[in-house]
């Protein structure tokens, strides 16, 4: 019952917020550890500095072949529909402003996806004639569940009075949960960094 | 004949630049590139010859990095390697057609780029073979190439968008083909092309 009334009350909470602030809906390209994605989602901001963006994340599917061995950098492949799906969280807060040009700010990007992983590793077996020689594998490992928060610096820039250029970069962390799937301590954890780009539209 | 081509491209570049210094607004542009024969950084002159048309011109400077063998057998594409000076230096040559006009000068443009890049390449490449066994194995070397010139030419869309009164932030991406020459033409076919991607991020100030 208080789970139900929470679920009710909590968009209620949001209107206020909503109906002073000028929503904008977004669309984002990001080179991130598990791979790459794209995002839909709706902007809003809190107050004249701060804004929160949230969006639904769609995983673009890489096989990956190289001699990282990394267990899951760039290993993120959805084997199934639901798999390219996950979510996106930001807080962003404005740096500083020049009023109809452009907008440097600091964020926090969070991401959640929930996916099989799937990648072709080159395991070393010894020398062979004098050359390193490799097994070619291929790996398909049950659903693990990332989680991603990165820092950075974002720069955005008015194309038209409703459309802007939005280009960040930054640097974090990332782990990595599973039952199913036995995660060696030191991939549990892992920092690297994520590039975005893409366009935001203004509602009003 | 390969220092030929350089100078063929100097020539062309400088008469181009030569002929856009009286009229019209002046950029200076810091780009970064990722073309088909790796990641560079490009520093650039652009003049408005028209109001629509614009053309750049200037240098770039090739960021090595080494590739991995993946599974498509790649010899040159993302795998230019400098190992001298002369090959971290490269050429590059715009033209800009502007067709749409954005807020604060921005505007939205169709390009014509070139770019020239002469260095050896580099990559790691698995080989596959077969023990006594019948038990299958890859062998891993590296691969390097003699120098070659690659003439990179791309056609693609971008735009741009005004920070401050006098600076940009461009983004631009397309598609075109580039030939690659060789050097060791005892080993290699003389010329070969590819249909290749180009993107690139700009920052630009206008100084006149």
């Amino acid at each position: 019952m208080k789970k139900k009334t929470l679920i009710l009350i909590l968009p209620l909470l949001a209107l206020p917020f909503l109906s002073y602030s000028q929503l904008s809906a977004y669309f984002n390209y990001n080179d991130v550890y598990i791979g790459k994605n794209t995002c839909i989602g709706i902007d809003f901001p809190i107050n004249s500095k701060f804004h929160i963006k949230t969006g639904l994340k769609i995983h673009i599917n890489d096989l990956r072949n190289d001699n990282e061995i990394s267990a899951f950098r760039n290993r993120f492949y959805a084997e199934s529909f639901l798999q390219n799906f996950g979510a996106e969280l930001e807080f962003n807060y404005t740096l500083w402003e020049k009023e109809g040009f452009s907008r440097l700010y600091v964020f926090n990007t969070n991401q959640i996806s929930y996916s099989q992983t799937r990648s072709t590793d080159d395991i070393y077996i010894g020398l062979f004639m004098g050359d390193s020689a490799y097994v070619f594998q291929e790996i398909i490992t049950d659903k693990v569940l990332a989680l991603e928060h990165y820092f950075g610096l974002g720069l955005e820039v008015e194309l038209t009075n409703r459309l802007n250029i939005d280009v960040k970069a930054g640097y974090g962390i990332a782990h990595f949960y599973s039952g199913k799937v036995a995660i060696l301590p030191e991939d549990k954890v892992r920092f690297d960094y994520m590039i975005s780009f893409g366009l935001k539209y203004k509602f009003k | 004949m390969r220092v030929n081509y350089f100078l063929k491209a100097l020539w062309i570049m400088s008469m181009i630049l030569c002929s856009t210094t009286i009229y019209g607004q002046e950029f200076a542009n810091l780009n970064f590139n990722d073309s088909s024969s790796g990641r560079n950084i490009g520093i650039t002159y652009q003049k408005y010859l028209t109001n629509k048309f614009s053309v750049a011109g200037g240098f770039k400077i090739h960021i090595n990095n080494i590739k991995h063998h993946d599974n498509q057998w790649h010899i040159y594409y993302n795998r230019f390697h400098a190992y001298r000076l002369e090959n971290f230096i490269g050429l590059q040559g715009n033209l800009f057609l502007d067709v749409v006009s954005f807020k604060n000068k921005g505007k939205g443009f169709i390009f014509f780029d070139v770019q020239t890049t002469y260095a050896r390449t580099k990559g790691e490449t698995l080989i596959k073979g077969w023990d006594d066994n019948g038990f299958l194995f890859y062998t891993l070397t590296t691969d390097v190439r003699p120098h070659a010139l690659a003439v990179e030419k791309t056609i693609g869309v971008g735009a741009n968008a005004a920070i401050l009164n006098n600076w940009f932030l461009e983004l631009k991406a397309g598609a075109g083909i580039t030939n690659y020459w060789f050097d060791y033409q005892d080993r290699f076919p003389y010329h070969l092309w590819a249909l290749t991607f180009s993107s690139g991020l700009s920052l630009k100030c206008r100084i006149k």
